[in-house]
């Protein structure tokens, strides 16, 4: 009898953990799914794309921040990358450079605003890149440095090697998706 | 017996409890342990759009609650000054952690 009530005590104590338990299993396993990381919306005869890369990159010596969202039309040959730059100073960039071994991926930048965000100031920029050069970018293994150029200077800033592999296969899933849909 | 059924009690009023601390309030549906729902928001009769902008509010243990998803924020996000429509998505879990995000749709 004593036994059979540890026991019971036991199950009720463990309900709530395994319910936690269960809850981040399935958040995680969809967590996976690829609709997370885009949207999609037709328009007319194509249909337009939103993919979040759900990727940040930083520059830890100056504290600043880079992350960045894709939105293609798919009756376009070119996807703009709207990117959030987050620094303690204000920087006018006027291009930013994906940087890879062999390449850099380049594009004038537009300014859509700069605000200040507690202590430090956030920028918001547009650019343009060739959605052919972003899939190829996003599949290849080594990861890619940002190099923002601007009037004041230039800044890298680089993103975790795990972080990278995790994510960069999940957009090129989606960027394949995009390809494969387009065509005719 | 009585030691049984008052752990249990214990049990569900701590559940009901965490089930309504970081909870979703607009989505058209909730689940009490997980929720991930797209739903509709707003809709223009604006013809087209090539423009995406996002803004999100998050809520940990119902106790902090920050950001901002207006729609202001989700077009400045994007320069969209022309709205087509707007979803929204709504993800909690276990009442711990709740994101709601808009999407605005425009040009």
């Amino acid at each position: 009898m004593f036994t059979a009530n540890k026991q019971f005590k036991r199950a009720c104590l463990a309900c709530p953990f395994f319910i936690i338990f269960c809850s981040v299993l399935a958040y995680s396993s969809t967590a996976q799914n690829i609709s997370r990381f885009y949207k999609s919306s037709i328009q007319g005869s194509s249909v337009l794309y939103y993919v979040m890369p759900e990727m940040k990159f930083t520059n830890i010596q100056k504290g600043s921040t880079f992350f960045f969202d894709i939105t293609y039309l798919t009756a376009n040959d070119s996807a703009t990358v709207n990117f959030s730059y987050i620094d303690n100073s204000i920087r006018q960039i006027d291009s930013i450079f994906f940087v890879l071994k062999d390449k850099k991926l380049s594009s004038s930048s537009r300014k859509i605003f700069i605000e200040p965000q507690k202590a430090r100031w956030y920028h918001r920029y547009s650019s343009e890149f060739s959605f052919i050069d972003l899939l190829a970018l996003f599949a290849q293994e080594n990861r890619p440095e940002i190099l923002i150029s601007s009037k004041s200077g230039s800044e890298i800033l680089e993103i975790k090697p795990g972080v990278w592999k995790r994510n960069a296969a999940i957009v090129t899933r989606v960027l394949m998706m995009i390809k494969l849909s387009k065509e005719k | 017996m009585i030691k049984k059924i008052k752990i249990l009690a214990m049990g569900l009023m701590v559940a009901a409890l965490m089930s309504s601390c970081a909870m979703l309030t607009k989505t058209p549906v909730t689940g009490v342990v997980y929720t991930n729902i797209k739903s509709p928001f707003a809709v223009t009769s604006n013809a087209v759009s090539s423009k995406v902008g996002t803004a999100e509010v998050t809520s940990v243990l119902g106790i902090f609650a920050t950001g901002d998803a207006s729609i202001e924020a989700a077009t400045k996000s994007a320069g969209i000054t022309k709205i087509h429509h707007v979803d929204e998505e709504g993800t909690s879990v276990l009442g711990f952690f709740a994101k709601y995000k808009i999407y605005v749709y425009g040009e």
